[in-house]
Order: structure tokens, then sequence, then C-alpha cells
């Protein structure tokens, strides 16, 4: 495993992680970095823990072993407070959109913004409908989460997870369900985002259609044993300008 | 969030019928507004037998209540039971001589201290002694001195025939 | 019988964890109470959905449960010819345990129920890690606005239950039955006492509205994150509500009114 320097350029990096459910050792002793500014993705079948290391990035896991540091701190060792104001600059799409489903689109991005900031009900509105202007979805902010489509209902969580302009987006299995041409339309909108803000992007996905997003950096999980305990993360498709040569 | 108004004149609604609620169980159905915590004065009297009087019985005169009784203990010296009461101070013109009596409110009622103003000037203060006391009356020594008396009238006049 | 044992063993472990996991919740939910104060408006939120909408279940109930108990306590006193004792009787039985128990088993039912599946299919559907991924600690956001809201709504469920089961009581007392209206309620004044019946009973709703606001919420929020887990959470809340509130009930008579 090449375990690259932790140059500048690294945002994300895991070092030596041991993590098990149960007595299922789900990573045992991988490294990863990812890089700033650039989309990353984590291609692997279900079940080999790719939303675990999503949720173990976030802090909401604790690992066995191992450092996981985000923009030079480390994630398990920062006191409560420390770690919200660390997740606020993190955004994280989940598999379901996790659209708060007692409130309609425009208050569910606007939920936030309201508890972080003390911002007036003017600037969260224009905020509000600036991001959803941005997914495209500024003409559903009266509707409630009940009423959207899957692809809609990821959009708009694709918003609130921009709401307060972070620096890194986590999407766990973005195209999963999605018909063809709202997928061409996630796929645009991550790539735009990561280009025109700057985002540093990590997606995980089992879809192969992963590539047409083309990542600068790309992970394979798979079981290297036969008897599917012991699942290793690493280069498959081994090099990171993989992307950038099959795809610019 | 649209409904903020109503939900908050529903919530409205709902907390001050609960408040009334308990204003209601406090006033109408409780004690409190006949017998708070309204200023008292103490009283007590010896009875032969305090029967089946209890703590926060009530203590009336002529058929009102005016105060409760506050304790009842046992006086090993005399063997009589000692019976404190909390008579409401707007009341305080009960003569010396008053007597106090328990009686039972109906056959087989509560029992209440029932006082008996008496003729004197001077009237009960705090901490004052009621001397003139008639004791429960007990069901069962009646109903025995009733048999016992019918029974004695009987053979005098099986006598007499 | 090791195996019985071992069981035994295993199974009485796993209570004391979730009983450790659930005192753990109820701290840190306690400790949210100090931000809510400064965010009335989620609590203004939750006395809705948990108090205002169990006000008219409480309300019909508490109607028909005091008409029952006036007529079946006519029967039963007519027959001693003590009719008059009608008031104290239903009023009484409302006051110190109907009112509150019933109230907490009909709460436990509707609102209880209610706050589990909520909790557990917002944990099932990713909301509450959504909700802490943005920063906000779904406890305090979540669980202890619904927690003060079932704490603070329960003495008043309780005390409305017992005022309209005591109404009720006296229609069919003293409009259907002849009772006398004046002994129906002068019977209940002279006998009742204040701190002794009517505090105690707040205080019995108090804790039944602590114990099952604070089972309700754990269930959902310790749920299995699936639709079957949630189903079962919703069951375990109103079963482990009713016993604690009937186990309770009999601890908290026994201390209130057992040295009278």
């Amino acid at each position: 495993m090449d375990n690259s320097d932790s140059s500048q350029n690294t945002l994300v990096s895991v070092r030596n992680l041991t993590f098990s459910r149960g007595n299922n050792k789900i990573f045992n002793d991988i490294s990863l970095d990812f890089e700033r500014g650039k989309i990353t993705a984590i291609m692997g079948p279900s079940g080999t823990g790719k939303t675990t290391l999503l949720k173990l990035i976030g802090g909401q896991l604790y690992p066995e072993k191992g450092i996981i540091t985000v923009d030079g701190e480390n994630v398990h060792r920062l006191r409560r407070k420390e770690l919200y104001e660390l997740r606020k600059r993190m955004g994280m799409l989940f598999q379901s959109g996790a659209l708060l489903t007692d409130m309609n689109v425009y208050d569910n991005v606007a939920f936030p913004l309201r508890e972080h900031t003390h911002l007036t009900e003017s600037m969260i509105r224009s905020l509000v409908l600036m991001k959803l202007q941005a997914v495209g979805l500024r003409g559903a902010s009266l509707l409630m989460p009940n009423e959207l489509s899957g692809g809609m209902a990821r959009r708009v969580a694709l918003a609130r997870a921009i709401a307060l302009d972070p620096m890194m987006i986590l999407y766990d299995e973005p195209f999963t369900g999605q018909d063809p041409i709202s997928m061409g339309v996630l796929v645009l909108l991550i790539k735009a985002l990561n280009e025109t803000l700057g985002l540093t992007s990590i997606i995980v996905s089992h879809d192969v259609c992963i590539f047409i997003i083309q990542p600068k950096t790309m992970w394979m999980i798979y079981y290297p044993l036969e008897n599917g305990i012991e699942v290793m993360l690493g280069y498959a498709i081994a090099n990171p300008t993989y992307a950038e040569q099959n795809f610019s | 969030m649209q409904h903020t108004a109503t939900q908050d004149t529903l919530v409205g609604l709902f907390v001050a019928s609960g408040i009334a609620g308990l204003f209601f169980l406090a006033l109408q159905v409780s004690n409190l507004s006949s017998f708070g915590d309204k200023d008292t004065y103490t009283v007590t009297a010896s009875f032969e037998s305090s029967g089946g009087l209890k703590v926060k019985s009530a203590v009336s005169a002529a058929g009102v209540k005016i105060g409760k009784v506050t304790d009842i203990r046992f006086d090993p010296k005399t063997y009589q039971s000692v019976v404190s009461m909390a008579i409401e101070s707007q009341y305080n013109t009960l003569p010396e001589d008053t007597t106090a009596s328990i009686f039972t409110a109906g056959l087989l009622g509560e029992q209440y201290v029932n006082l008996e103003p008496g003729g004197s000037e001077a009237v009960l203060k705090n901490g004052g002694k009621i001397d003139l006391t008639q004791s429960a009356i007990i069901l069962e020594k009646v109903i025995g001195q009733f048999l016992f008396k019918s029974a004695e009238e009987k053979a005098q006049g099986d006598k007499k025939e | 019988m090791m195996q019985f044992l071992q069981n035994l063993g295993a199974s009485t472990r796993t209570s004391f964890t979730k009983l450790g996991r659930a005192t753990y919740f109820l701290i840190q939910t306690l400790a949210g109470i100090f931000s809510i104060l400064i965010r009335p408006r989620l609590l203004m939120n939750q006395m809705f959905s948990v108090g205002v909408l169990s006000f008219l279940i409480i309300t019909i109930s508490g109607l028909f449960v005091g008409m029952v108990l006036g007529l079946q306590g006519f029967y039963i006193l007519s027959d001693f010819g003590a009719e008059e004792s009608l008031g104290i009787m239903v009023a009484a039985s409302l006051v110190r345990e109907l009112g509150p128990v019933v109230t907490a088993l009909l709460f436990a039912g509707r609102a209880g129920s209610a706050l589990t599946a909520e909790i557990g299919l917002m944990k099932a559907t990713e909301q509450l890690s959504g909700m802490e991924m943005m920063a906000i600690d779904p406890i305090r956001r979540i669980i202890t606005p619904r927690f003060l809201a079932g704490f603070l709504s329960m003495p008043l469920l309780a005390a409305l239950f017992s005022a309209v089961g005591i109404i009720g009581g006296q229609l069919i007392g003293t409009g259907l039955l002849g009772v006398d209206d004046g002994a129906y309620w002068a019977q209940m004044q002279t006998q009742l006492d204040f701190y002794d019946d009517i505090i105690n009973g707040v205080i019995k709703s108090v804790i039944f509205g602590f114990v099952t606001s604070w089972i309700a919420l754990f269930e959902g929020y310790d749920a299995i994150p699936t639709s079957e887990g949630v189903s079962r959470a919703t069951t375990r809340t109103v079963v482990n509500s009713a016993f604690s509130i009937l186990g309770l009930d009999f601890i908290l008579t026994a201390l209130m009114f057992g040295d009278n």
C-alpha cells in the first residue's frame, strides 16, 4: 500500500484504521488519503463498510485502532464542541436524503442556517433560494419531503448539505435507485459543486456509474480472502490519474 | 410554520384549561376554600374517650364547621384523651364554659367535635382549655346498656306478674 | 441447567446494559433543558403535538369514567343508604387514583407510542444521523423538547381528567339519580384535603409524565432502525409504560396515603 506523504494537499487522512462490527472485522489496518479540492471515489460491493467509513470520518463511530484526521484535526480526539465545529465544515449526503419529514423543502434547507447562524430571516431566505437554485429546485421550496421523488429528495439534501458552505461533502451512495436522467443531473451537480465551490468530495458507491463523475482518485474495496472476513481498501485501479487519463 | 399562530392559540387553550382544572380541583373539590391557611387559634379539651375521632375531623358549633382537630394524644397521667383543635380566628367569642362533645354524623358517619357555648363572659384564648366535655358515644356500649336494661325491665315485669 | 443459568445471566446483563443506556440517555436529555429555555418555540411545537392532541381523548375518557363512577357508586352506596357520599367517592377515586393513572395510561397509548414511532422512524430514515452530521445534537433538538412537553402536559391532562370526571359524576348523580347537589359537593369539600389528595395526585401525574416520556423517547431512540424494530419499540413503549405506571402507582400510594 502506498502511503504517500501527507502533504498540504491532503484534507482527510486515514491511518492504520481497524474497525469491526460484532465479530466481523470490517477494516483491518487500512490507510487512505483524500485530496483537498478533488473528487475521490470509493467503490466496492455492498456490505464492505463504505458507509461505515464515512461515519468514521464524520466522527459518528469510533475506530478500534488508527487515526483519522480531517483538516489536520484528529476527529476522535476532539471534544464534543470541537467535533461539532468541525462538522459544520462537513456536509454529508445520506443514502435516503435524511430530510426532516415534518418540514417542507425550504425549512429543511434553512434548518442548518437557523440552527447555527443568527442571520435575519430575509438573509436566510435569499441563501436558501440560492442553494435551491443551485440544485435546480427553487420551484419546489414549498413541497413536503414525502411529495418529492427520490432524486429530488437527494438534490434537496444536497442543497442542505451546502447550506453552510462546507469545505467537503461526503456522498453516501448518491446514485442508488436513480433513473438515468436524474442520475445525470446529480453527476453534473456534484462536478459543478466541486469545480465552482472548490469542494472536496468523497463519493461512496457500489455503482459503476461512479466513473461518469471522473473522480481524481479511485479506491476499490474488495475481498482478498476467500472466507470474506478481512476486507481491504487499496488501489485496485491502481493509479490516481486513472480517471483523468480516461475521461478528460 | 405557517400554522404557528393557531398552534399557539391551541397550546394556550390547553394550558389554560389544564390550569383551570387544577384550580377547580383545589377550590371546588378539596377543602382549600372552606379551610385553608386561615388564621386559627388552638384550644384543647380532654375526653374520657375520643372514640373514632381523627386528626382533621371537623369542629363545629350549631352545625357550622368552624375548625378542625389537629392533634389527638393520650395523657398518661390522667388517662384521658387530649384533643387539640384549631378554630378559625373569626370565631373568637366562644365562652370559657363551652361544652365540647364528640358526636357522630348520622348513625355510621364520621365523628366530629361539637362545641356548645355556655354563658360565661370570658372567652377562650389561644392555648385555652375546655373543661366541660362529653365523650364519644361508643355504639357497642350503648347497645350493651340498652340490652342489659331491657333484660332487667323484663325480669322485673316477670316478677310483678 | 447450566445453559438456563447462562441464559438468565446473559439476559440480566442485557437488561442492565439497557437500563444503563437509558440512564445515560436521560442525563443527556436533562442536560439539554437549558438550551430549550433559550428557544421556547421548540417546546411550544411539542406541547401542541403531545398535549393539545391528547386533549380530546383525555377529556372524553374523563367524562365517561366519571359518569360510570357516578352510576356504580350510586348503586353500591344506596344499598347502605349513603348516596350522599357519592361526591366524595367519585372525587377521591378520581383525584387520588384514576385521574393520574388512567391519564398516564391513555397518554402512553396516545402520545407515548406516537413519540416512539416518530423518533424510531427518524432514526431509521437517518434523520438523527443527518442532524448529527449537520452539527446539531439530536438529543437537544429533538428529544429534550418532547420530553419536557410530556412532563409538563401530564399533570395538566390529569387535572383535566379528574375535573371533567367529577363533573361527569355530578351529571349522573345529581342530574339523573337524584342525589342532592349540595351534598355532592359539600361531602367532597369537607373530606378531600388540598395537600393530601390534590397535591399528591399532581405529584403522581408529574412522576408518571416523567417516566412515560422517558420510556417512549428512549425506546424510539434505542429502536433497531427498521420497520420491524420501530414497531416492536412502539409495543414495548406501551407495555413498559403501563407496567411502570401501575407499579409506581402502588409504591406512591403506599408512600402518600399509607399513614392516614
